[in-house]
């Protein structure tokens, strides 16, 4: 018996001894050159609960140290010559609970033969406010009309964990082949969620409290597809948008792509009941983008005149839009709704693009119902492709517009959400290399100013640089989703079982 | 490649990579046969043979925008492979997407072997001159179109349409285009790229002058205009009295006249790349859902 204690508390303490003890330099030479890091975590906000901020130092060195500090406790990392330096988990979770509202300073080292050199100090402030824990979004290459491989995954922003809400393919089979696309939750509870799929096994599949249904949306009355939705705050409503959607390949431009609507238009979906109705039908406008207002009397949305499409067949459209597509202006309007009688007023413009020269995309509105946070570019409405698309809000209280300057960059910044709590947008930033979208995440303070944004954190820094897939659609979620991807397949693939829609004329 | 019986489609498609890429296009490109046999694939992306080899021969008439967009494709379809890959790295630096071109670098520096493909594109990446002293960027880059288009405003496979439809472009993309104009046996659109080549001063290969004396059989304006030489007018005489016997049944046209003519752009316009089944039908991909 006392030979089985020895035994255990030797190992106890060979295990305690081979842990790296990772010592910050005790002599170091400061030096002027700011540490060539990556992601740029550097004069950043983050909330307490994120996940280590791992990063690999591209400065020459051997080997490297950081050290991160709120002056009482400090958290450090050791890298090799590979330069990625990985925080433990629980130390940095403990360092940023303390550092709420604080500042955090982080001290990079690098050895360079026998000596070690000192990078200039930078800050990280921790906001008081969390964020969402979850972050859905869809991993696919940013590629052009071919798919294969593609799914809807699920991010712990408090850790590293990724899972799977649902893949297309594991194995390829043609004849099964789908897409699935526009996840969306009401207000941040997936209790509520919806995702589409299209080609094979085509439909919309709605979760509500752990069932799963799909429903064809199919129905001759509304203009096409349904596709991006908008959960009402409370009711089991979603308003579409319907789009004819096409897309061309510029030859020369390096955007590349151009994704236009040819026509669109905005539908009601009451889904207990598996009812359609148009809100707003119009040949000579595009409608699209919807957002319910967090109180549910109002939803914002995007829409362009196109005179010249007015009583104009689908086919002449499509021809023509690809003539015009530089000049497609959307403005941002809002309709109000009467829950009671379930019309929509008439729509009132909130931001008028035509006398801006611009174009608006993607409006949401943050949880207070304070500011509407949009992209704006020159043109048109996917800004995904648009190289100078950048966040704007426009504060519905003093009416101002203004662009998010400190979290925008240089390349196209879009598809944007707010957390549940306001303080942070996310949003799908192609500003890495000017192709594959990235998540950053940018800190919105209660003043109504924007910081700037810091890549998604992962637990290997070089993740971002290796995936050959596309974030898109990041969305914020306070639980993870209930359901397992063996259920969303049964659904999906259980044609048979899928629910159809009937229209219903406006009141 | 000018021994081969009966090529697909791919070799000949590299055959005429490698002389645009030696700039003796419009001088060789009719030395092979032309008779694609049904080379019989029915690959992931769809789009048949075409899919092997439309995004080098995209990429290597200029179109870097679609030369990228096709070995994406391939990426999307096939699974990350270095050859497509190193492709766009390729496009990426044409391009002057320099962090694309680092990030894929990057990618491809985590394989063995290699290393020198890694040297090679990182010292061109960000340095535009050295791009231009590379032979095979440089070939490329004379080609770069000049036209704001869409790539669907031409027919495809892209690498031919736009060569066939291009309304301007450089003295290099002239040749190429007057080269697709032959090949697709489009001769009134080939008869403008002449007129523009014998104004610039291009020497007026065998090809181009058997193409407008077969014009000028029906247009005498033509031998006039570009001084045609009795000898190649002669030529194509000959070639249509030994063709008289068979005009009615295509194989034995061909079987007949291959010893004696392969080669010339008469053998080419009357006897080869004429099957129904070697007209391309419109590409049907069955993965295509319009935007993702």
């Amino acid at each position: 018996m006392k030979n089985n204690i020895f035994l255990l508390v030797l190992a106890a303490c060979l295990l305690v001894s081979c842990a790296r003890q990772v010592e910050i330099p005790a002599e170091s030479t400061p030096v002027n050159e700011a540490a060539d890091i990556y992601p740029d975590y550097r004069d950043i906000v983050v909330p307490p609960n994120i996940a280590p901020l791992n990063f690999m130092v591209k400065s020459e060195g051997d080997e490297y140290v950081a050290a991160v500090t709120d002056g009482k406790r400090t958290v450090t990392a050791g890298a090799a010559a590979d330069g990625k330096l990985a925080f433990d988990s629980t130390e940095w979770r403990q360092l940023l609970a303390e550092a709420k509202g604080k500042e955090l300073a982080v001290t990079v080292y690098a050895k360079r033969g026998a000596d070690w050199v000192q990078f200039p100090k930078y800050g990280i402030g921790v906001a008081e406010e969390p964020i969402d824990p979850y972050l859905s979004y869809r991993l696919i290459e940013p590629s052009y009309e071919l798919y294969r491989q593609l799914g809807l995954y699920q991010r712990n922003l408090e850790n590293f964990s990724e899972s799977v809400i649902y893949e297309n393919n594991r194995s390829y089979e043609r004849d099964n082949n789908h897409c699935v696309n526009c996840h969306n939750y009401q207000a941040y509870d997936t209790q509520h969620m919806l995702f589409h799929v299209r080609a094979q096994h085509g439909g919309t599949v709605f979760v509500e409290n752990g069932k799963v249904r799909k429903v064809n949306m199919k129905c001759d009355s509304i203009l096409s597809s349904t596709v991006y939705p908008t959960w009402h705050p409370k009711r089991n409503w979603v308003v579409f948008s319907s789009n004819q959607t096409g897309q061309t390949f510029h030859m020369v431009n390096r955007q590349k792509i151009e994704v236009v609507d040819y026509g669109s238009d905005l539908v009601f979906f009451d889904a207990d009941k598996n009812t359609l109705t148009n809100i707003l039908k119009t040949d000579s406008e595009l409608e699209t983008f919807p957002c319910w207002t967090p109180d549910g009397k109002s939803v914002v949305y995007c829409s362009a005149r196109v005179p010249q499409f007015a009583g104009v067949p689908d086919s002449v459209r499509r021809d023509r839009v690809s003539d015009i597509y530089d000049s497609l202006h959307y403005s941002l309007r809002i309709i109000d709704f009467d829950e009671q009688t379930r019309r929509f007023s008439a729509p009132r413009t909130l931001v008028n693009a035509d006398s801006l020269s611009t174009s608006i995309a993607v409006p949401r509105v943050s949880p207070d119902g304070r500011y509407v946070l949009f992209t704006m570019a020159d043109y048109g409405q996917f800004h995904i492709w648009h190289k100078n698309a950048d966040l704007y809000v426009k504060d519905m209280q003093t009416g101002e517009v203004r662009p998010l300057t400190p979290a925008n960059s240089e390349y196209a910044d879009s598809y944007h959400t707010w957390s549940s709590n306001g303080r942070w947008i996310v949003v799908a930033s192609r500003r890495e290399d000017n192709n594959y979208s990235r998540v950053f995440i940018a800190y919105f303070d209660k003043d109504g100013q924007a910081h700037k944004a810091f890549l998604l954190p992962q637990e290997d820094p070089e993740h971002n640089i290796l995936l050959e897939k596309s974030y898109n659609v990041p969305e914020l979620t306070k639980n993870a989703v209930p359901v397992t991807p063996e259920e969303l397949k049964k659904a999906i693939y259980d044609d048979d079982a899928a629910q159809k829609v009937s229209y219903k004329k406006s009141n | 490649m000018r021994a081969a019986k009966r090529p697909t489609r791919t070799p000949a498609a590299y055959h005429a990579i490698a002389l645009v890429q030696t700039g003796q296009l419009l001088e060789g490109m009719f030395d092979i046969v032309y008779d694609y046999p049904d080379a019989r694939l029915d690959l992931i992306e769809g789009g048949e043979e075409y899919a092997m080899f439309v995004p080098d021969a995209n990429l290597y008439a200029g179109l870097v925008n679609a030369g990228y967009r096709t070995n994406m494709d391939h990426v999307v379809m096939d699974g990350p492979r270095l050859y497509y890959l190193k492709r766009m790295v390729q496009c990426a630096i044409l391009n002057e997407e320099h962090r694309l071109a680092e990030k894929y670098l990057d990618i491809i520096s985590h394989n063995p072997f290699e290393s020198e493909f890694v040297e090679k594109y990182t010292a061109l990446n960000n340095n535009p001159k050295a791009v231009e002293e590379d032979a095979e960027l440089a070939a490329i880059r004379t080609l770069l179109p000049r036209e704001q288009r869409f790539e669907q405003s031409y027919r495809m496979p892209a690498f031919l349409g736009y060569n066939v439809g291009l309304t301007e472009g450089s003295d290099a993309t002239l040749v190429t285009s007057a080269a697709a104009c032959l090949y697709s046996k489009d001769l009134q659109a080939f008869l403008l790229r002449a007129q523009i080549l014998a104004q610039k001063g291009f020497s007026m290969t065998k090809s181009v002058m058997q193409a407008l004396a077969i014009m000028s059989l029906k247009d005498p304006n033509i031998e006039k205009m570009f001084n045609i030489p009795p000898y190649v007018q002669n030529e194509v005489r000959s070639f249509l009295v030994e063709a008289k016997p068979y005009v009615k049944d295509r194989y034995e046209l061909r079987k007949n006249l291959k010893k004696n003519w392969l080669g010339s752009y008469m053998y080419y316009y009357y006897c080869e790349n004429n099957e129904p089944d070697q007209v391309r039908p419109a590409t049907e991909s069955n993965h295509k859902a319009g935007v993702n």
